[in-house]
């Protein structure tokens, strides 16, 4: 085992790497000069102004030596400053992810909740209707767009009864009703997106313990249902949609970005979705490197709890 | 003696009825038919792909407007109902006066061109990746999956996002981003295939009579892939489409004047919903139908060709 936290461990390097340098590189490439696209005064810049600029923006050095500073900076926690407002960016994403990480969490905690009774269900009654609507249900939320569905919650309740979410970010400890109001939809859209995906692993894991022959041992030994399902089956069908659940997880942070435009919510969605539009790349490349490194980090906690879960991956 | 002349003569007829009924061919809409009675969802979710195939083929024929010309004065007229110049726009009018039907017809030429596009290409790509890369291993697979890895740690649309950012809006960019998904997720998974395949023992015996590497995974993995790859493509194909949706949505996939249901839900779906609840409405639904019978089809496939389910039946 503790050789297999090491290998992981390892691993991880060289992946953070490549993120990093794909995100740098990306960016590099995009066409045109960054400072003419950024000031749209190109025709009025001499050039001795532009190669000051340059210079204060540290554009002028090789590619390489960019790189470098930036992961010089990046490893010390640096992520840069913005290259509109000139703020941190450390101190725009301390005001954003918090509004991102509640959505998260919630959006998990309902898609949790709505996909174990679901999946379990489905399961037990296969191929009755309960069966049936369950996996209907589970299609049509991979199926249907996450932004068609908000687009209309948002507007709808606005036509009918003059109601809209709030712009800015509302406290909890001050309005918890508002709070709820604003973040309880967008929650509740994300976490059925999340629990159809579930839904339907838990089930074919479920459909596939339930034919063990273990399980035709426990009712034969007269174990009534619910001891079946919950003591024996459940347990075990739990455990890779548990790693999925690591990984979707993960996802959901890049799932919030349409979701945070449409309620306006304060988030690193809107935040790298908004520096796109205004060309503030320091923004996007350090929005998308703190997305990746948050991803690697879940994948790779979902890859260790996999042994602590499955005894046969932490003696093999 | 003659028990034994009448037994032989019986197994000879019963031999030669065997063989008749062998060489007699099935017509090709057979397997079609025994699909369709066996996943009846999918069978519509074929329709549903069939039609949208269609729509997108004779879009100039079964429009009943020009999807990009505007009528100012027909602007905002409600599905059904007769406008102001006494023309009839079957699902109404966008902010600009032109026809909603149109334009979802022509949309689908989009999705289907991005769609299938994605699918064949990051299919294909990640599917020469992950064979190549589960079956070489060595430094080509650590090198090639920490790529992947890398890739992969992107949340999916976060990447399509960086890589329209850099290359411009656009629909052309918006398949190269939504490929570059296709790519690492399909060789992730094809690699996984590759790895048990080469396990089995007539992998060993074609290395043993001496078949290059190339004919093992032509001859051998390839046709063992084959069927994942399928079904995953349906699943992908599915997602492409969301995906370009999204992208429009949120303006840095298909740009104007060109129709797309992503950016009809946006731009004019938002804004107008208050006047014309149906510009939000109605793409919404497209979407959702055509994605819904994509995934059934592609639900049914699988299950059809799992060996455990076919068992069951």
């Amino acid at each position: 085992m503790q050789a297999y936290i090491l290998r992981r461990l390892l691993l991880m390097i060289p992946t953070l790497l490549v993120v990093s340098v794909v995100i740098f590189g990306m960016l590099r490439l995009v066409p045109g000069d960054v400072i003419l696209a950024l000031l749209g005064e190109g025709g009025r810049l001499n050039p001795e102004q532009l190669a000051a600029i340059k210079k204060n923006l540290g554009l002028d050095l090789p590619l390489p030596v960019q790189y470098l500073n930036w992961m010089s900076h990046l490893l010390r926690g640096d992520l840069g400053t913005s290259l509109l407002t000139g703020q941190s960016i450390n101190h725009m994403i301390a005001n954003f992810f918090p509004t991102t990480i509640e959505l998260v969490i919630l959006g998990t905690i309902i898609g949790t909740a709505i996909s174990i009774p679901l999946g379990v269900l489905t399961a037990v009654y296969v191929d009755s209707w309960v069966d049936y609507v369950g996996r209907l249900v589970a299609i049509s939320g991979i199926s249907v767009p996450n932004f068609w569905i908000a687009t209309l919650a948002v507007v709808f309740p606005a036509i009918w009864w003059g109601v809209s979410p709030p712009l800015l970010r509302v406290n909890f400890f001050e309005d918890p009703g508002g709070h709820i109001y604003q973040f309880g939809l967008p929650a509740l859209i994300l976490g059925f997106g999340l629990a159809a995906t579930q839904m339907r692993l838990l089930r074919t894991t479920m459909l596939e313990v339930l034919r063990e022959d273990y399980i035709r041992t426990a009712r034969a030994k007269g174990l009534g249902d619910r001891v079946v399902y919950i003591r024996h089956a459940m347990k075990n069908a739990f455990i890779p949609v548990i790693t999925l659940l690591g990984t979707q997880v993960a996802r959901l942070m890049g799932g919030t970005v349409i979701l945070e435009v449409i309620f306006s919510l304060p988030g690193m969605g809107k935040m790298t979705i908004d520096a796109i539009q205004l060309r503030d790349y320091t923004v996007v490349q350090a929005n998308v490197m703190v997305l990746a490194i948050i991803m690697v980090f879940t994948t790779l906690l979902v890859d260790l709890s996999y042994g602590w879960f499955d005894p046969r991956i932490r003696y093999s | 003696m003659a028990q034994s002349t009448a037994s032989t003569a019986a197994q000879a007829a019963s031999e030669q009825a065997l063989r008749a009924a062998l060489r007699r061919r099935r017509p090709w809409w057979y397997g079609i038919v025994r699909f369709a009675r066996k996943k009846p969802l999918g069978a519509i979710g074929g329709l549903v792909f069939l039609s949208l195939v269609t729509m997108a083929i004779v879009a100039p024929l079964i429009s009943p407007y020009d999807p990009n010309e505007p009528h100012p004065i027909d602007r905002l007229t409600a599905p059904g109902s007769a406008s102001r110049t006494g023309n009839i726009y079957a699902l109404g009018t966008d902010y600009l006066g032109r026809d909603l039907l149109s334009r979802l017809i022509y949309g689908s030429r989009v999705s289907l061109y991005v769609g299938v596009f994605t699918v064949l290409i990051g299919t294909t790509l990640g599917s020469i990746l992950g064979m190549t890369s589960g079956y070489v291993l060595g430094w080509f697979d650590l090198i090639a999956q920490r790529f992947v890895d890398g890739m992969l740690a992107f949340p999916g649309l976060v990447l399509a996002l960086v890589i329209v950012t850099t290359l411009g809006p656009g629909l052309t960019n918006s398949i190269i981003a939504i490929t570059v998904g296709v790519i690492v997720s399909e060789s992730r998974i094809v690699r996984g295939y590759t790895l048990s395949i080469k396990q089995n023992m007539y992998v060993d015996a074609a290395r043993a009579v001496g078949c290059s590497d190339f004919r093992i995974v032509l001859r051998h993995i390839l046709p063992n892939v084959a069927a994942p790859i399928v079904i995953l493509g349906s699943v992908l194909l599915a997602g492409s489409i969301i995906f370009e949706a999204s992208l429009s949505f949120l303006g840095l996939g298909t740009q104007p004047p060109t129709p797309s249901w992503g950016r009809m839900l946006s731009t004019e779906g938002r804004v107008y919903m208050e006047a014309a609840p149906w510009l939000a409405i109605l793409p919404g639904l497209v979407i959702s139908s055509v994605v819904l019978g994509i995934n059934f089809l592609g639900d049914a496939i699988r299950d059809y060709w799992d060996p455990r389910l076919r068992g069951a039946q």
